[in-house]
């Protein structure tokens, strides 16, 4: 039997070599009859000009966000009725960052921008095609479209100086219709935010674009049908990277953190900044602004917040370079103490956007617990502690990683039982505690909410979950409209054809808007802007959109020169010389 | 033995020495600039630049690998970037996690296939051993998530039975890690992943058990055996002490992989553990943490293999000969 | 022996055995099933599956429950309900069809499986360009000698009102009847008939097509949020921007005009035209209000329902499932909400059409798991062929030379075992990019460990036999041995593990798939389970949980041939 088998082994080792074998002589007869017939081109009947070489769109892989891959398949879809040869790569998103940010080696690429509040204003958006932002390459700067337009240049740059907010949004405006109609990037749809509540146990939430649910207002808005107070679990699938708040350098982080500690300026669910912690925000002269506390201000410890402490922290962030801030700090030439209640910033260049990013993001830390803190050796012991005295609406944070997140009130805060801030009601606190869960992915966060675990979600949903939620009574789906980037779409502009204007208006006249929305979103999303219509003071209603119109985009492509052969394929115009990407 | 022991650790040292250097350098050619992440969060170069700096990243390579081992042998694993911690108490955290639940899960599935499939293997080519044998290739054919999937949508959210993943309800107090997971709160989170796990991971060993118990039943010394009249039981229990090597090397290679935990199955069951805090690390390019998980990963497997292969000497007396001589 | 020789031993093996030869026969039809499916079931699988649609709802107004659902197969372009219950279709040809609700039965549920067809519609009239109500009353506008005609239309028949000669009739977009003047809706103009006379304004923007008379002004809705108001007496135009989106309806009520439009947008328009905007708290469009209880129920294109009531408005709910909302009205005590257009097909259980139903975008299910069966396949056995050959070469070569090799080769496997294989495959999608390739590569590297180690100890056995030992003596070169003695000794066991590493790559494909690892463009039975769970369509759809019992039927299936083939492999388990 033995001696068989080794013969079986024999004979199948010969055999399957003499395949081997045979398999790669037929491959390679295959492949050369193959490349011999496919080889000689038919000469073109009509003078063209050189091929428009293949078009290779990164993106971000379906796992990171569906709709944003299939949304991006569709536009490939309908570029190659035009003519071109196109190729989707999907990456992880730190390496399309890499690749379109750094190294600058794409055609198109798309990815997008989150919501935070503070981007309301228009400053971060309108950025992203400036020169300035080009950057050098290799350092990932927020322009590499490589777009420059002088005249742009000189309305960001006006923006931001014009502290007028009527006449700032006239020039906002302009902007951006510049900005459509150049069309170096393009954001091709905002998403709905879709997030579930339970009804049963909690009414009247308010829905703030770019953070319906969990969102720094809700604690005083959400109302428990039980009445009194209850605790209010969210469910997410982040978490913050830390809570140590010269560390922490997520958005999810500082949502956490604005909790806990409280700025001097917040922004109302509209988005338009309200006096906080200060009574009043002063501006004495365009690079002069001068702040007064509220005089019945506590820290969690029942210290009294004065403006020693808020000097001591813009300085405490200034001197320990706090990266995460710098965009709001850098601009600060001093801050000084006038009285005890009274603070004056001086700045270096007028800032219109210093009330509603600087003043809103940096929270006030009690001087007294951090004066002599080393923020680099910082233990998780020593931060424990440090956390418990905040000057925020909630204190005592605990958390236990990848698990939950838990603050507790804080009852001696001067908006616990309610404010009034010019015509802005900010109704009582009518939550004890705020907890987070974190869970694997949404899909969990969805049977958590359906076995009643927590009450909310704190991060959207998807549109597959809306029909399944709707199955239960206790659930409540809302919807919001959102200004986030969801699909920034951005052109090479040092490669040709993407450094002609019509060809990027071509193209985004060839992307299937309708059915991106309809089919992909189901519905749950609108056209995209670069600011969104939600942001309705700054949107302007006025600029140009591109419809999905094929028609209209050959046209602008034939007459810009362009020609295609009988296969259909498209081509430069006759002497044209494609400009490619040099390196600096 | 003393020197066999020496030359053995002090290969384990070396060996664990090269795969430190080696994940080091992989990971900075793979990945360049861990700061990548924070374009999306509206930093510019400069402000990443600070924060490269903050991390030692300014430094030249050969200094930060010096660095890096000097550190790593005194015990310090450095910062992660993310979460801006030790990286030793995270992982020693999310391990625990982990094993908490793969240990026992591990431990009863040999338990049940060394038991089972001795008694499967006496039952041969009954019908009840036909039907357990085609159950237990069923449930080792799927994947694991699916199981998982599927169990979480019947037990736990259609019967509203069990909670749908986490480790406890919060809020919660826990002083330590053993205070944690002595509570009757925890038990009701455990029970389902645990016992999905059990199931899988018992599925194989059974069969492989089986499988090693029916080639020894049929060796000439048990025929003696019965010959001379032992009783069943007696037969049984020396038939399965010499078909056991088969699941011991098994068992090994499990127990290793319950230190890695496993990602789609963390991640259905909202499970806190090492394999998707290693995945959560490679994406936000922490490489400090990554490093770490799989330098710790790296050494358990290895000290288990040394205790397999001394359970093996153990076990078999033809191995300790061959070691020894 | 010849080839087929061998294979006939190979089926005379499986054939001995009943289990054996079901698990041959399945792997068989799966193959043929991935590979001649396709030229039989001819499905794109990437193709989205849509069709046109008229879907009625018959909905509870109080409790917002859906009491009855009826659809129809026709491409519609517009389309009124008439108060008398029964609606009006206008087709692509210029068709219009009334098409009468039947009747509700007890418990306020259609009868039974009311499937209405084409053949149930009844031609009212032809070269229609729009019906439209006004004020309780049902208008239809055709064409007629190139000119415009609008009749009236009651009881299944209509009544000629009046021929109007407007410019380009083929833009015409609406009408509003009301306060005896008809004002026409074109693309960007309206014109005004009263008395006989035609004033044609222009207003140089989109117009949606609707408009209501109200005080003695007639009001148009326009794009980006502006409102054309026509005062009908002195021929007046004024533009007005009451917010930023598109206006889709406009309606009168309690002496005020509610604007609605495109995401939600809601404002109000007092007589003086100053205005106010209403946050609504919904997101849809907003395409239809009927006049209910006093005030106005506003319906959203997927199914919000708002009431509207002296300036304010309060979300009453949602109605699931609905899309594309286009007309709805109230009849006997029921709100009828009539939905219409292309509509994906998307989530559908399984079917004639669609055996295993359709996915979250529409497509397929049983096209993607021909592919996905074929993927998977492949990717296992290419995964198995690197695998074995590493493996198997690593494992000879340790075994067979033993010392120092044997050692180096021992440590290498030992490192591999230390390597969890999910994060290692997301560590080479990062590097890489997650598709087919990372998912070979990663199995590959380190799957190759298991097969090393059992070849290995196959090897340590073989080689120690008299006959190696004979050879060794004489001096035959290794190749020699390794190639005459220990390769066809191993060889049984490196195809049996072949199989298994098979096994392990389907399942391991599977779970990297599942985390995203896996092919994007194309589908593996991974991808197709990641993609229900990711859109989160799984928990509606069970049939898209099916790839999931593929996986198990190959899988078990191998495992099965595996067992057959064990004892040969190895005949110390052969029976007895």
């Amino acid at each position: 039997m033995v001696s068989s088998l080794r013969s079986l082994g024999y004979a199948i080792s010969r055999t399957t070599a003499l395949l081997v074998v045979a398999l790669l002589i037929l491959g390679v007869l295959v492949a050369g009859i193959h490349y011999y017939i496919r080889a000689p081109p038919a000469a073109p009947p009509t003078p063209l000009g050189l091929p428009v070489q293949k078009i290779t769109i990164i993106t971000t892989t379906e796992g990171e966000d569906p709709v944003r891959w299939a949304a991006v398949q569709a536009i490939a879809a309908e570029w190659r009725k035009l003519g071109f040869e196109v190729e989707v790569i999907g990456l992880e998103a730190s390496m399309v960052d890499k690749k379109c940010y750094y190294e600058w080696d794409f055609d198109v690429c798309v990815f997008g921008w989150g919501a935070r509040v503070d981007r309301l204003d228009p400053n971060l958006f309108l950025g992203l095609i400036t020169t300035e932002e080009i950057g050098v390459k290799g350092e990932g700067a927020n322009n590499p479209t490589g777009y420059s337009n002088p005249e742009y240049d000189r309305l960001y740059d006006l923006q931001r100086r014009t502290l007028d907010i009527n006449e700032r949004r006239r020039i906002v405006f302009e902007m951006q219709r510049i900005f459509h109609e150049e069309a170096p990037r393009y954001n091709i749809y905002h998403k709905h935010a879709i997030v579930a509540y339970r009804s049963d146990k909690w009414a009247n939430p308010i829905i703030m674009p770019g953070a319906p649910l969990f969102n720094e207002w809700q604690p005083y808005f959400i109302t428990p049908t039980a009445g009194g107070m209850q605790e209010l679990i969210y469910g997410s699938n982040t978490e913050p990277d830390t809570l140590h708040p010269i560390k922490a350098s997520l958005i999810f982080s500082w949502y956490v953190l604005k909790l806990v500690y409280d700025p001097l300026v917040r922004l109302t669910p509209e988005g338009k900044p309200v006096p906080w912690l200060a009574e009043e925000v002063k501006v004495i002269d365009p690079t002069t602004v001068e702040v007064r506390l509220r005089s019945n201000l506590r820290f969690h410890d029942g210290k009294p917040i004065t403006a020693d402490d808020v000097v001591f922290t813009y300085k405490y962030y200034i001197k320990h370079e706090f990266a995460y801030f710098r965009p709001y700090w850098r601009n600060i030439e001093d801050v000084i103490k006038v009285d005890d209640l009274t603070v004056r910033f001086k700045l270096k260049t007028p800032d219109a956007t210093f009330m509603t990013n600087t003043l809103y993001m940096i929270p006030i830390l009690p001087k007294h617990v951090w004066e002599n803190v080393d923020p680099k050796a910082v233990t998780e012991e020593q931060l424990r502690e440090l956390l418990k005295v905040g000057s925020g609406p909630f204190k005592n944070p605990v958390w236990v990683r990848k698990e939950y997140i838990a603050v507790e009130v804080a009852p001696e805060h001067f908006a616990y039982r309610g404010v009034r801030i010019g015509d802005f009601e900010v109704p009582p606190i009518k939550v004890s505690r705020i907890i987070i869960r974190i869970y694997g992915d949404l899909d969990s966060i969805v049977s958590a909410l359906i076995r009643r675990e927590i009450d909310a979600t704190a991060v959207s949903i998807l549109p597959g979950h809306v029909d399944v939620l709707a199955r239960y009574d206790y659930i409540r789906v809302v919807k919001a409209r959102n200004f986030a980037l969801d699909a920034d779409l951005m052109f090479n502009v040092r490669r040709s054809p993407f450094d002609i204007k019509e060809i990027r208006q071509a193209l985004l006249y060839a992307i299937p808007y309708d059915h991106i929305i309809n089919v992909i979103l189901k519905g749950y999303g609108e056209k995209g802007y670069i600011i969104a219509p939600v942001n309705s003071f700054w949107h302007n209603p006025d600029v140009k959109t591109y419809e999905y119109n094929l028609e209209k985009a050959r046209e602008l492509l034939a007459k810009a020169g362009f020609k295609w052969d009988d296969k259909g394929r498209i081509y430069y115009p006759v002497g044209f010389t494609p400009r490619k990407q040099e390196d600096p | 033995m003393i020197a066999y022991v020496l030359r053995k650790l002090l290969f384990i040292f070396l060996l664990f020495l090269l795969i430190l250097t080696l994940q080091f350098f992989l990971f900075r050619l793979a990945i360049p600039d861990p700061t990548i992440i924070y374009i999306r969060e509206g930093l510019g170069p400069e402000e990443r630049e600070i924060i490269r700096r903050s991390f030692g990243l300014d430094r030249p390579l050969y200094e930060q690998y010096l660095r890096y081992i000097v550190n790593f042998l005194r015990g310090d694993m450095g910062y992660s970037f993310l979460y801006k911690e030790p990286v030793s108490s995270i992982i020693i955290d999310r391990l625990l996690n982990t094993l908490v639940l793969t240990i026992p899960a591990t431990l009863t599935a040999f338990l049940i296939a060394f038991y089972l499939g001795s008694y499967m293997a006496w039952l041969r080519s009954s019908l009840f051993e036909k039907a357990f044998v085609a159950t237990l290739s069923v449930v080792h054919s799927l994947p694991l998530f699916w199981i998982g999937m599927i169990a979480i949508a019947i037990i736990s959210v259609h019967l509203g039975l069990l909670p749908a993943g986490g480790m406890r309800t919060p809020p919660y107090e826990a002083e330590s890690f053993l205070d944690k997971i002595l509570s009757f709160d925890f038990l009701k989170h455990w029970i389902l992943p645990y016992t999905v796990l059990t199931i899988y991971t018992a599925s194989y060993p059974t069969l492989l058990m089986r499988g090693s118990m029916i080639s020894t039943l049929g060796e000439d010394f048990i025929t003696t055996l019965k010959a001379v009249g032992f009783s069943e039981r007696i037969v049984i229990a020396k038939a399965s002490r010499y078909s056991i090597l088969p699941l011991i090397t098994y068992m090994g290679i499990s127990m290793g992989l319950a230190f890695s935990g496993s990602v789609a199955f963390e991640t259905v069951f909202s499970w806190p553990g090492v394999g998707r805090e290693l995945v959560i690390a490679f994406y936000n390019l922490d490489y400090p943490l990554a490093q770490g998980v799989f330098a710790v990963m790296a050494l358990a497997i290895i000290v288990i293999n040394t205790l397999v292969d001394i359970a093996y000497s153990y076990l078999d007396p033809r191995i300790r000969r061959g070691t020894s001589g | 022996m010849s080839v087929l020789g061998y294979i006939r031993a190979f089926l005379g093996y499986v054939y001995e055995d009943k289990l054996g030869l079901a698990a041959f026969t399945v792997l068989t039809l799966l193959l043929v099933f991935s590979l001649a499916g396709p030229l039989v079931y001819r499905v794109d699988p990437h193709a989205v599956h849509k069709g046109y649609e008229v879907r009625i709802h018959v909905v509870d107004p109080e409790g917002l429950r859906v009491r009855g659902v009826l659809s129809l197969e026709m491409e519609a372009l517009g389309g009124v309900l008439t108060p008398d219950g029964s609606l009006l279709l206008l087709g692509f040809n210029g068709v219009l069809y009334e098409l009468p609700l039947p009747p509700l039965a007890r418990g306020l549920q259609f009868e039974g499986e009311v499937r209405l067809s084409s053949s149930s519609l009844r031609v009212v009239a032809e070269n229609v360009l729009l019906a439209s109500v006004s004020h309780g009353d049902v208008y239809v506008v055709s064409m007629a000698d190139g000119a415009i005609a609008l009749d009236r239309f009651e009881n299944s028949s209509i009544t000629r009102l009046s021929v109007l000669e407007v410019g380009d009739a083929r833009t015409l977009r609406g009408v509003v009847v009301g306060g005896g003047v008809v004002v026409l809706i074109l693309e960007s103009s309206i014109v005004l008939a009263s008395g006989g006379e035609l004033h044609s304004f222009d207003v140089g923007f989109g117009l949606s097509g609707s408009g209501v008379s109200c005080w003695d002004k007639v009001v148009v809705g326009g794009s980006r949020g502006r409102l054309v108001v026509l005062n009908v007496l002195t021929g007046e135009v004024n533009v007005i921007r009451v917010f930023v989106d598109d206006v889709l309806h406009v309606a009168c009520a309690n002496g005020v005009v509610y604007v609605f439009g495109r995401g939600g947008s809601m404002a109000v328009v007092y007589e003086n035209l100053s205005y106010k905007v209403v946050p609504t708290g919904v997101v849809d469009d907003l395409v239809v209000s009927i006049p209910f209880d006093g005030g106005l129920l506003t319906v959203g294109s997927m199914g919000s329902i708002l009431y509207v009531e002296g300036g304010g408005v309060r979300l009453a709910g949602y109605i699931s499932g609905l899309r594309g909302v286009r007309t709805a009205s109230l009849s006997s005590g029921q709100l009828v909400i009539v939905s219409f257009g292309e509509f994906v097909r998307d989530l559908r259980p399984p079917s004639l059409e669609h055996p295993l139903g359709t996915d979250y975008y529409g497509r397929d299910v049983l096209a993607q798991v021909m592919v996905g069966v074929r993927m998977s396949l492949f990717i296992a056995f290419v995964t198995a062929l690197i695998v074995t050959f590493i493996g198997a070469t690593l494992g000879i070569v340790a075994g067979y030379l033993r010392g120092r090799v044997d050692s180096a080769v021992n440590s290498l496997i030992n490192i591999m075992y230390s390597i969890p294989l999910e994060p290692f495959a997301v560590l080479l999608a990062i590097i890489m990019k997650p598709g087919m390739l990372t998912v070979i590569l990663a199995i590959s590297i380190l799957i190759w460990r298991t097969t090393a180690r059992i070849v290995r100890s196959q090897v340590l056995s073989v080689a120690s036999t008299p006959m190696v030992e004979a050879a060794k003596a004489i001096g035959a070169p290794h190749h020699r041995i390794i190639a005459y003695y220990i390769v066809p000794a191993v060889l049984p066991v490196i195809l049996v593990d072949f199989a298994s590493t098979m096994v392990y790559a389907i399942l391991a494909e599977a779970t990297l798939s599942f985390i995203g690892v896996g092919p994007q463009d194309t589908f593996t039975l991974g991808t197709i389970l990641n993609h229900a769970r990711i859109t989160g369509a799984w928990r509606t759809g069970w049939w898209l949980l099916t790839p999931g019992i593929f996986i198990g039927l190959i899988t078990i299936s191998l495992y099965i041939l595996i067992r057959v083939f064990e004892p040969i492999a190895n005949p110390k388990l052969r029976r007895t």
